[in-house]
């Protein structure tokens, strides 16, 4: 007889704050002798170091993105900027002063630069997750691209049109596709948040913050994560394994303060310490509840070395 | 033949085998047993094929084979050691992170010693020099153009004196200054006692050095030290030394936050002006020259000084942080130059317009 087992499983890092210390450190002196060259290699180190320190159930995770790659990704990503510089200023000149002309212009190039974000987003979650792994299986991102553009763009459009109100649903609806095309070798993910709940969340917070100059933002920030946590699930052969979070306001408050103040007395040298500490918080209030067999996984996912997405990411600041 | 326990997936699905690892000298043989059904399973990695990714010192892992590959976890430490012996001719390489993070201390030492030397190498010889060529290098028409663009924007805040502006370069063109750049002098009534040049050839002189000077020979000074900058683009030599520090700071530290940023402002201003003064030291050097040439008494230069020097509050200390180099430097250096001039000749032409100029800069 098979007996199921409603087990509560966590993430564990190994990490310390001075193997940490000694990978960024080197990673910076390398970064300037190399006239900032060395940096997508410092990048994929520093990932690698996080995958490698996590553990699932006894075994870490693997991280397999190659410098190079993401060095190719970051000139690509470049040269798309470049461009879009390029168009910005050849359209300035070539207007000669026609205001028509030069509204219109700036409207497509806003857009233009609106919909390079869903873009980055995309190549970057494709690449990252096909160079992930865990006993062997590999993550990846099904998710397309058109739809992603598209849903991004509608949510910008009706944010702006309703001076951010609809901001709420728009988080949900993105989260919900992106999570949605998850995959874990033959798991895969889901999120299932509302976009009116979600809004209320964040109505209560805001005022409440203001109300209490500020304190009750440690609470509001534990609420959200809660929310999206406890929203998202993950299936393996048509079992539910859920997504656990436990944190509090109070957790959120401790932890900040701590870090805050270990990062002023030292002057920021405490930097990878305090990151350590931050991941440690993160899987510390993070379960995962359910019949998840850890022998089960089947390899389904492809592999992907376009860094491209990726080096946008970067340039634009979003990160995954 | 050596032997090892070890954890093996096969890259299709995420069992965990239990598996033995048998090292030849052309394959590693991997034998499991199927917890499911009992059977032994054989497989063999060719050396050619296996990469290393070593996790920590306690746990290394191996790959095989493209997308998806096969997977071996070590966790005794002797594995890596037990390879070298196995296998002398291979080396299991690690990334140049790893071969500097093993070295310990003494690695990252030597790792910061190179760079620091590096970044200083870059910065006092060969970005001066870089920037030095670049400057000799644009061309004659940019450089005006630019110096045109500059007094432009200048003009609107500079009370022009017309008349006294006429005079001036009447009196410049009685003097071989010995430049290619077309000379524009412009006379500014403002007490400053100061003038300045600007790339491609316009010259700026306040009223207030004038009302200071007592004769046609200190003017002369005064315009040979500025045509010489002009001649010998220090404005654009400057110019370029200045950008080319701070893009280089920027560039080798990446993201440069607010206070770095601050510092590293007004560490490269430091830099610059003491650029600025060995390019004062060849102005003056070089109008020496030009008065020479004139044979315009050069006692000129040296009352130039004098008066300078009666308007600057010396301070020994705060030498290093001003703009132009002590000027009893050059009064040294001007006195001698004096000392040592054979020939000069009257200039009655200059005297008239030296008055004439006097008169109007009142």
């Amino acid at each position: 007889m098979e007996q199921i087992l409603q087990s509560k499983r966590k993430l564990k890092f190994h990490g310390t704050g001075a193997s940490l210390f000694g990978i960024m450190f080197v990673n910076m002196l390398l970064t300037v002798i190399t006239l900032g060259i060395y940096a997508a290699w410092a990048h994929v180190a520093n990932r690698k170091y996080f995958y490698q320190e996590t553990e699932l159930e006894g075994t870490r995770f693997e991280y397999h993105a190659k410098g190079i790659e993401v060095f190719i990704g970051y000139l690509k990503a470049f040269g798309v900027i470049v461009v879009f510089y390029i168009a910005m200023a050849g359209i300035g000149f070539l207007s000669g002063g026609n205001t028509t002309v030069i509204i219109t212009a700036a409207i497509i190039l806003y857009l233009a630069l609106f919909a390079l974000i869903p873009v980055a987003i995309h190549g970057s979650l494709k690449y990252e997750m096909a160079k992930s792994s865990w006993r062997g299986i590999y993550f990846g991102y099904r998710g397309d691209l058109q739809t992603l553009v598209i849903e991004f763009l509608k949510g910008i459009l009706l944010t702006i049109v309703t001076f951010t109100l609809y901001s709420s649903w728009f988080t949900v609806n993105i989260r919900k596709y992106i999570i949605g095309n998850l995959k874990f070798g033959s798991i895969s993910f889901s999120y299932e948040g509302d976009g009116s709940k979600l809004f209320f969340i964040n109505l209560k917070g805001f005022f409440l913050t203001l109300v209490t100059f500020g304190i009750y933002f440690f609470w509001y920030i534990a609420e959200v994560q809660r929310y999206h946590t406890n929203n998202t699930k993950a299936f393996q052969n048509g079992r539910e394994i859920q997504f656990k979070s436990d944190v509090t306001g109070g957790d959120v408050f401790g932890n900040s303060i701590v870090n805050m103040l270990l990062i002023i007395f030292t002057l920021g040298i405490a930097f990878p310490w305090v990151i350590c500490r931050e991941v440690n918080f993160m899987y510390l209030h993070l379960s995962f509840e359910g019949d998840f067999r850890a022998d089960e996984l089947q390899q389904t996912e492809r592999n992907f070395n376009d860094a491209t997405g990726d080096g946008l990411a970067n340039i634009l600041d979003i990160g995954i | 033949m050596t032997q090892m326990n070890a954890k093996y997936y096969d890259g299709q699905s995420s069992i965990q085998y239990d598996a033995i690892v048998t090292f030849t000298s052309v394959y590693w043989d991997i034998s499991y047993t199927d917890p499911s059904d009992g059977r032994l399973h054989q497989t063999k990695w060719k050396l050619e094929h296996i990469r290393n990714q070593k996790v920590s010192s306690s746990l290394h892992v191996f790959k095989h084979g493209d997308f998806p590959p096969q997977t071996l976890e070590f966790s005794q430490p002797q594995i890596m050691q037990l390879l070298r012996q196995q296998y002398p001719q291979r080396p299991f390489t690690e990334t140049i992170h790893d071969k500097v993070l093993s070295k310990g201390f003494k690695g990252i030492a030597v790792l910061l010693a190179c760079t620091v030397g590096i970044v200083l190498l870059f910065y006092f010889w060969i970005l001066p020099f870089m920037a030095e060529k670049a400057a000799q290098n644009v061309p004659k028409d940019m450089e005006i153009a630019l110096g045109e663009k500059l007094f432009e924007g200048m003009r609107q805040d500079l009370d022009i004196d017309t008349a006294a502006s006429g005079t001036i370069n009447a009196f410049a063109k009685n003097i071989n200054f010995h430049t290619h750049y077309k000379v524009q002098i412009w006379v500014v009534k403002d007490s400053t006692v100061n003038a300045f040049a600007i790339p491609g050839g316009t010259i700026v002189v306040y009223t207030g050095i004038i009302q200071e000077m007592n004769d046609y020979t200190e003017l002369s000074a005064l315009l040979a030290h500025e045509t010489a900058h002009v001649q010998y683009r220090h404005s654009m030599r400057s110019l370029c030394k200045s950008l080319a520090g701070s893009m280089f700071i920027s560039l080798a530290f990446g993201d440069v936050s607010g206070i770095t940023s601050t510092i590293i402002q007004n560490g490269n201003l430091l830099n610059n002006l003491s650029y600025s003064r060995s390019l004062e030291e060849e102005a003056d050097h070089k109008g020496i020259e030009i008065l020479r040439n004139n044979q315009i008494d050069l006692k000129g230069f040296v009352n130039l000084f004098n008066t300078l020097q009666k308007q600057h509050e010396e301070h020994e200390t705060l030498g290093f942080m001003s703009t132009h180099p002590l000027t009893k430097h050059r009064l040294q250096y001007a006195t001698l130059a004096y000392q040592q001039q054979k020939q000069t000749l009257p200039h009655p032409d200059l005297e008239t317009l030296w008055d004439t100029l006097k008169q109007q800069s009142k």
